[in-house]
């Protein structure tokens, strides 16, 4: 920790003093430039490393920022910082608007869609000539300025761009550590289980997006107001694949990568743009960094696909980039804790209206039907079992009411309310938490930056908050919480285990104490039991019993037939999609057409 | 000329260039289907095979053997690609393998700017002699080949598909890879040919596309990204709608291009892509395709 | 468990297929735990027991398509570890869970690719088509149509009959009778009849026990990844403890 402490310090004096280390020899632009690509970069890397989305558009808005800042202030006469605002928004908004859609699809259309984006601004650019001036650019277009003090130079741009690209790499790292960041590593990890979980994976990745469009905006402000000059060179899409080159080679998921990216390739640029005209034909020369930079690429992603920054690391034995912030308590010992957490309303539990009702459920996957006009109902408090042989549609129906999957027909209503064709998360909203055969554990994050994503939807801190680092007591509150549940299911004590690394019956027990961190009304448990032992099936019983005595009903899903006969009060028996039986467990087990089910009808 | 006329010489150079695009956007599909990777650089084939078999004419030999040799070569940079780069990262994530292929297309452009320069290249027209007029529309004898050789290539590539082995195996990995291993069928294999399939159908874009626009290093990315908004709004899955969308699509780029200003052409072209993205994303949305993953089948 | 009014059986052929402590592992769970047994040339073999028994996964294991650790043989030829594309060659097919077919290719295309690797013998392909069309008579009037459009039953058809294409000597069935109506499964039982009577050996894995045992010669029921019962089909069949190891109270 002191050691980190003290080489950024280092890094700091070094790019402070530089402009004095380097006046008269060497020109101070280059490592300017080494600022904004890193500004712009920070941005890449935060959308492809925490969103994991890759944007081939980033020089889009790049140019969009330059022409925004560029034509309020020259023509309009506007304040240039006031300029500058208008560009970091207007590269937001078209990011916001342009891209969230985009990202709704796989990442590959995303890469070609903001490529594409990046071609159609190159062609608005160059032919827009009365507002853009067109291929020859605009030019005097006027500085930033203190008051009355006009910024000129170097120099004065050289501290702003680096102070940006900092301030991003401050921002980017505070939105990681913060709920923000945990929602979109849960995204990174399982989209299904985030949304379950309430995330909706839409709405935090377009954020990131306008986020990273709005670094390369302010970039392309403070490019226009040192140049006095703007052109559409600078901001085609081989560019875009430059700024990519220099995430991936730093290394993406970290975003002080982006700032070391940054820099070797803008420096390379230099050299060979210094160093090839000797060797080729003049003119040439600039491209062929297109070949030295698609060989480094590739042997990044083949020998370093974490790229560079780790290696750094190492080198400078500073451990390991990107443990979690989350989890470690706030120095300073143990505060009392603040305001506890908003419980969701309970509703008054209403004996006349069920907790959960089925109506004419039907899903259809091409030609099968898996779920076949299914009506049930759970009452509040119940412990309701679904068995059913192998292909009898139990996961089906769990997928249906949790929202994963849409119905061709049918309605959910919970405690009243009528859900059709609602996405995850609005459900979850609702109150309903579940567990997945295999448990989707957040394997990176540890157990109790697990367990905290369950009470995502409980807290608030948004992008704005999280970048400023405003959340720190709801985050304490937060965590202390977590550790309610963990002790609930017998976890305590591991809270900073990686959940990759528990054992698989912990697996279960973690995804059990994520859901109950949700506070939800209805906890879908699907095959809890599978995988585990004798005794850890006993132990999973006796929860099961006590989470219902907290007021939770439970639906499970279970196999192992002998274990529902024991819990539960009621069961359903499903087979080819339809209900061929409900009871209690006594009077099921006995039943003609169940043994025909489960052995196979009589010949 | 009146603007019917006009119209229908919009919509015969639309045709032809969309038939160009559909070549390409055929290759991305056959790779994408059965090896889930998006090939960045299929438009380097095209470039590649324009760029030699202007070197090959230019060393005299006779045009036919010429191309012959320049479709081969691009065939065998395909299956090289596959083996070299593709092949080793099969365990990567999507996002890696796209990388990959973005690095490749700067490879290569890079290598072909290196063997031949900045300068454009251009290849003679198949056969020489006056435009002619069918249908109120004006077509050079070049484009008449053009249509006509695209025509031959898709009734093989359906004939392949459709009737041959490997044609069927290549269709079989890409709607279930592992039933396909379970009758004897290597999915490496069929990557490689894939990528080679796609290499050829490049290659044998460049040489169709470069006797009426002129060859250089560079038209690669272009070219193979107008490919690719066919392929998408096919959803990168059936052949025949991907011919049908990316011949509509260079209809539409005509038009633009024709009735607006031809300085848009390109953009208007990217313009389309990105409706077509988001009405993509619109529609998923409304059909909660938030959990494409999980087919969640019992 | 022996009947002395069954007439002295001929000497029992030889092993095709032998398993000894075979281990797997789906993900963090261990779905394998020693499991053994064998099925001589010629022999119908089920594998009966609950879902979450493993016995999908010990396909999956023999074919290849998960690791495991442990002993394989066919014909006394290790083959632990080798992937399915060796295995096919080698005469084991797999039918596998939900058919897995090629839903998109037609019918007939379906079959010939289930002569893959048998490619480059274009006759005996043709003639081994001709045998499951004569098997399947129902394939012949659909031959060209897409998969997809076949009905459940007929797609199980299909799936068989691809598994037939590759001449195997030991064909292993994943589920064959899985959301069938009892009339298809009837039909199928039938081909799977014949199938023996052909010297085929069948490995048979199977949720509806009764059906399952009535073709088979032999069969294990299996119970969280290990085998728990074994014998004659007739005597499972007749067997209380079958019943328990599916509705709960395990089987002592």
């Amino acid at each position: 920790m002191r050691r980190a402490r003290f080489a950024l310090a280092a890094f700091l004096v070094v790019v402070g003093a530089l402009p004095w280390a380097v006046s008269g020899r060497i020109s101070l632009s280059v490592f300017l430039f080494i600022g904004l690509n890193a500004l712009i970069a920070v941005g890449l890397s935060l959308l492809g490393g925490q969103a994991g989305q890759i944007s081939l558009g980033q020089a889009a808005f790049y140019g969009i920022g330059a022409y925004i800042s560029a034509i309020t202030t020259l023509r309009y006469g506007i304040n240039p910082w006031i300029g500058m605002g208008l560009a970091i928004a207007g590269a937001a908004l078209v990011a916001y608007v342009v891209g969230a859609p985009m990202l709704i699809l796989r990442g590959h259309f995303l890469v070609l869609g903001t490529l594409a984006l990046n071609v159609i601004v190159d062609v608005l650019i160059r032919n827009l000539q009365t507002l853009t001036g067109g291929p020859s650019g605009l030019t005097g277009i006027p500085p930033l300025a203190l008051g009355v003090v006009a910024l000129r130079g170097d120099r004065a741009y050289y501290y702003l761009a680096w102070g940006a690209a900092l301030a991003a790499v401050w921002l980017g790292r505070n939105l990681i550590a913060s709920r923000v960041g945990r929602a979109l590593a849960a995204i990174r990890a399982s989209e299904v289980a985030a949304a379950t979980l309430g995330i909706n994976p839409a709405h935090y990745k377009a954020r990131t997006f306008a986020i990273s469009a709005a670094f390369a905006g302010l970039a392309g402000s403070l490019y226009v107001h040192y140049l006095s000059f703007v052109s559409p060179s600078p901001f085609g899409f081989e560019f875009s694949i430059t700024l990519l080159v220099m995430s991936v080679l730093g290394g993406i998921a970290h975003l002080p990568g982006a700032v070391l990216g940054a820099a070797i390739l803008t420096v390379l640029r230099e050299a060979l743009r210094t160093v090839l005209p000797r060797f080729f034909r003049a003119g040439a020369s600039a491209e062929y960094e297109i070949i030295v930079f698609g060989l480094l690429l590739a042997a990044v992603v083949i020998f370093a696909p974490g790229g560079v920054w780790p290696f750094v690391l190492r080198l400078l034995r500073l451990g390991r980039s990107g443990t979690s912030a989350q989890s470690r308590r706030p120095a300073g010992g143990d505060a009392p804790s603040m305001t506890a957490l908003p419980e969701p309303p309970a509703p008054a539990a209403r004996d006349d209206v069920p907790l959960l009702r089925i109506d004419h459920l039907t899903k259809r996957f091409g030609g099968l039907v898996a779920v076949d006009d299914l009506s049930f109902q759970v009452a509040s408090g119940e412990i309701y079992a679904v068995i059913g042989p192998n292909g009898a549609g139990k996961t089906t129906v769990f997928n249906l009411i949790s929202g994963v999957l849409l119905p061709n027909r049918g309605v959910i209503t919970l405690d009243g309310r009528s859900f059709h064709r609602r996405p995850a998360y609005d459900i979850a909203a609702a109150g309903v938490a579940r567990t997945f055969q295999t448990p989707h554990v957040f394997a990176d994050l540890t157990v109790a930056e697990n367990v905290m994503l369950g009470m995502h939807r409980r807290l608030r801190a948004g992008f704005a908050a999280a970048m400023l680092r405003l959340t720190r007591r709801e985050e304490r509150a937060a965590a202390e919480e977590s550790d309610a549940y963990l002790d609930q299911v017998g976890l305590s004590g591991l809270r900073d285990t990686p959940a990759g690394a528990l054992p698989f019956g912990a697996q279960r027990l973690l995804e059990i104490a994520r859901a109950l961190a949700t506070r939800p009304r209805l906890l879908l448990l699907d095959e809890p039991a599978s995988g585990l032992s004798a005794l850890e099936r006993a132990g999973l019983v006796t929860l099961i019993r006590r989470i219902r005595g907290g007021g939770v009903t439970i639906v499970l899903v279970e196999h192992d037939v002998g274990l529902v006969m024991g819990l539960a009060d009621r069961v359903l028996v499903l087979n080819y999609g339809q209900r061929i039986a409900e009871g209690s467990p006594a009077a099921v087990r006995q039943d003609r057409r169940v043994i025909g089910a489960y052995l196979g009808e009589p010949a | 000329m009146t603007l019917e006329q006009q119209i229908a010489q919009f919509l015969a150079s639309g045709l032809v260039n969309g038939a160009i695009y559909a070549l390409l956007g055929l290759g991305l599909v056959v790779i994408f289907s059965v090896t889930r990777v998006v090939n960045v650089a299929q438009g380097e084939f095209a470039a590649f095979a324009a760029l030699l078999g202007a070197t090959l004419i230019g060393r005299d030999l006779p045009p036919p053997l010429a191309y012959f040799i320049a479709v081969a070569a691009a065939t065998g940079l395909g299956a090289a690609m596959h083996l070299v780069a593709i092949r080793p990262a099969r365990e990567a994530t999507a996002l890696t393998l796209l990388i990959i292929t973005i690095a490749l297309h700067l490879a290569l452009k890079g290598l072909l700017l290196l063997l031949w320069g900045t300068q454009p290249y251009s290849l003679p027209p198949f056969t020489i002699g006056p435009p002619l007029r069918i249908a109120g529309a004006v077509f050079t004898r070049q484009s008449l080949w053009v249509l006509g050789a695209v025509a031959v290539i898709l009734a093989a590539a359906y004939l392949f598909f459709a009737r041959t082995v490997y044609g069927k195996s290549l269709r079989a990995c890409a709607v279930n890879p592992r039933a396909a291993r379970l009758v004897g069928i290597s999915v490496d294999r069929m990557g490689t040919l894939a990528f080679a399939v796609a290499g050829g159908l490049g290659g044998i874009a460049g040489i169709l596309i470069t006797p009426q626009t002129l060859a250089t290093y560079d038209m690669g990315l272009i070219l193979g990204l107008k490919g690719f908004v066919g392929a998408v709004v096919a959803g990168m899955t059936s052949y025949p709608w991907t011919v049908a969308a990316t011949l509509g699509f260079g209809v539409v780029e005509a038009l633009g291009a024709g009735l607006i200003s031809s300085a848009y052409r390109d953009g208007i072209a990217f313009a389309v892509l990105v409706l077509v993205l988001l009405a993509r994303a619109l529609r998923h949305l409304r059909e909660g395709v938030l959990i494409g993953e999980e087919a969640a089948q019992e | 468990m022996n009947d002395a009014a069954t007439p002295a059986a001929p000497p029992p052929a030889a092993d095709l297929l032998v398993v000894r402590t075979l281990h797997a592992w789906y993900g963090p769970i261990q779905a394998l735990r020693g499991v053994s047994l064998h099925a001589r040339a010629g022999e119908c073999v089920a594998i009966i027991g609950p879902n979450g028994a493993g016995k999908t996964t010990l396909l999956h294991a023999l074919c290849g398509l998960l690791p495991s650790r442990g002993r394989i043989t066919l014909a006394d030829h290790p083959i632990a570890g080798m992937p399915p594309e060796a295995l096919v060659r080698l005469g084991l097919a797999l039918v596998p869970e939900r058919r897995q077919l090629f839903t998109t290719l037609a019918v007939a295309d379906n079959l010939l690719l289930g002569a893959f690797h048998r490619r480059t013998h274009a006759r005996e392909v043709a003639e081994d088509l001709e045998g499951v069309y004569r098997l399947f008579p129902i394939l012949r009037d659909r031959a060209g149509q897409p998969a997809r459009t076949l009905s459940g039953g007929m797609q199980q058809m299909l799936a068989i009959g691809r598994g037939l294409m590759a001449r195997p000597r030991l064909l292993l069935m994943d589920e064959p009778l899985l959301g069938l109506a009892p009339m298809v499964i009837r039909e199928i039982l039938r081909v799977l009849s014949d199938l023996k009577a052909r010297g085929i050996t069948l490995l048979l894995v199977e949720q509806n026990a009764r059906a399952a045992l009535e073709v088979a010669d032999r069969g294990y029921v299996m119970e969280t990844g290990t085998v728990v019962l074994e014998g004659p089909a007739s005597a499972l069949a007749e067997n209380p403890r079958v019943r328990a190891a599916y509705l709960g109270g395990h089987v002592e």
